[in-house]
């Protein structure tokens, strides 16, 4: 076993070494001619240039110059990451990434109270109360923090979705009967309500903010107090650097009566929605994200909207397991 | 989701200890949202690696074993948000500004990732020599000139980071 193991070592190290001479300049015919022996020789140097091909083609599949900078600007900061894993390995407890990043955010007034962890599972939904009466929903898979300080509330959303409708109608910058300044804080940036009803959701590498009535700024965080203003029925994706303005989809909210309202998606937007209310995996085979449905479906019964979307498209839903689940073409 | 009829080692383990490990890797981070994503993750690889289901039954003390896979999901997961935010980075100091897709922007940055874990352990010649031909398309003259080095080394240095990448995409497929 471990003397055939080290056989194809060395055949993998040859194939490296004719990689490398094939990548130089001023490659020789000859040398061409010889690495076709090479290759030709036996299977197993076919197996392994096979490899050689899909490393190839995987380092090809990117775009170079901004896939070469992100390689080179996350090696310039390992060392930053190494550290915190240590801090990981070693301390029990401790603040989080994101904490930390966010212990920057600066606050004005004296805190008076941090309600930490409002969370909802998967497929929950929750609504605060606050007692200036600002509504705040928390779609499936929300986490957020609360902070309230003398004279403004900051909601510091980590994760999932939120739907706000501020106070007594009052705007997030003009207090009054005893209503709050309400900011939502991102990752990405600063959300402040200039008007009443809007959604926020976070996305990994960015926040999007669709506005229901009256009006919200967005502050990005890298974008040196650069803001934009987005209208109702308006929607914005923010990133840490920038702000893009695109008409809303209809019925952004309708989460918060228990539906998905798809309006001509394709099917794997729809699959990908669903999931977000759903344990486990639910995926959508590439052969069938293309098709385009229309319709509204309940979110707290996952398994009905699947059957209506297989009633409705050529398509099955296989289950591998219970948390393994694919929209699949119908065969 | 939980069918109580047919149980499988993975549900077993998942309705005994999935609690107890989120509590875990909430001490860990300090943080609940946190532990819960990492709690599914490490839930969800367990389920998706071949090798690790099939070790399942045999596991002894499950805890420890979930442990262990769950620090290395929480390793991935440091590396991959720092990888995202360096991509973004990397993004907004090109010149033009470059239209991605979603589904595109996360098959690179699943391809950066794989990548970029690959190299990790070569010292840094070698990774930059490799890199600045794979993916900036330099030619070896270039690539001598910006390490300072011959180009003979580059070509060695391009040698043994293929090596290394090929034996650990071998390693995988075993």
């Amino acid at each position: 076993m471990s003397s055939s193991q080290s056989a194809q070592k060395e055949i993998l190290r040859a194939a490296a070494h004719w990689y490398s001479v094939l990548c130089g300049e001023d490659v020789t015919e000859q040398q061409k001619r010889e690495h076709a022996e090479w290759v030709e020789a036996d299977p197993s140097h076919q197996l392994a240039w096979q490899q050689v091909e899909k490393l190839r083609q995987q380092l090809q599949s990117v775009p170079g110059a901004s896939a070469f900078h992100t390689l080179q600007i996350k090696q310039q900061q390992g060392q930053k990451r190494r550290a915190v894993l240590r801090s990981f390995a070693f301390l029990a407890g401790g603040a989080s990434l994101g904490s930390l990043a966010w212990r920057q955010t600066p606050v004005n007034g004296l805190i008076k109270d941090w309600t930490a962890g409002h969370r909802t599972v998967t497929g929950e939904r929750r609504e605060l109360a606050l007692d200036d009466g600002t509504q705040l929903i928390l779609n499936t898979d929300t986490a957020l923090d609360l902070l309230e300080t003398d004279t403004s509330r900051l909601v510091r959303l980590y994760d999932g979705e939120i739907f706000v409708r501020t106070g007594s109608g009052v705007s997030g910058n003009e207090p009054g009967r005893g209503a709050k300044p309400l900011q939502v804080h991102t990752e990405q940036g600063m959300v402040i309500p200039l008007g009443t009803v809007f959604t926020v959701r976070k996305h990994p590498v960015s926040t999007s903010v669709t506005v229901i009535e009256d009006r919200v700024e967005l502050i990005p965080v890298s974008a040196a107090g650069q803001s934009e203003f987005v209208d109702a029925g308006e929607q914005a994706e923010m990133s840490s650097g920038g702000v893009a303005i695109s008409p809303a989809s209809p019925q952004m909210d309708s989460w918060t009566r228990g539906l998905l309202v798809a309006v001509d998606w394709p099917l794997s937007r729809l699959v990908a929605e669903l999931s977000r209310y759903r344990a486990g995996v639910l995926r959508c085979d590439p052969a069938v994200a293309a098709l385009r449905i229309s319709g509204a479906y309940p979110l707290d019964d996952t398994e009905r909207a699947l059957q209506a979307i297989s009633n409705a498209l050529p398509v099955r839903v296989s289950r591998i397991t219970d948390y393994w689940v694919t929209v699949t073409a119908l065969l | 989701m939980r069918s109580s009829a047919k149980t499988t080692p993975f549900a077993q383990m998942y309705d005994a200890h999935h609690g107890w490990l989120r509590g875990w890797l909430q001490r860990k981070t300090g943080c609940s949202w946190q532990a819960a994503d990492l709690a599914q993750d490490t839930f969800l690889r367990i389920l998706t690696s071949p090798r690790n289901s099939a070790q399942l039954a045999e596991v002894r003390e499950p805890r420890s074993y979930l442990t262990t896979i769950a620090r290395r999901v929480w390793i991935d997961f440091v590396r991959r948000d720092a990888l995202e935010k360096a991509w973004l980075e990397a993004l907004q100091q090109q010149p033009e500004p470059v239209a991605i897709s979603a589904e595109e922007q996360t098959l690179i940055l699943e391809t950066l990732f794989q990548v970029d874990a690959m190299l990790e352990g070569l010292g840094e010649k070698v990774s930059q020599a490799f890199l600045l031909s794979q993916l900036e398309g330099l030619r070896y003259s270039e690539i001598a000139e910006r390490l300072g080095v011959s180009v003979s080394s580059v070509k060695k240095y391009m040698a043994k980071a293929t090596e290394h990448c090929l034996l650990l995409m071998c390693e995988d497929s075993l």
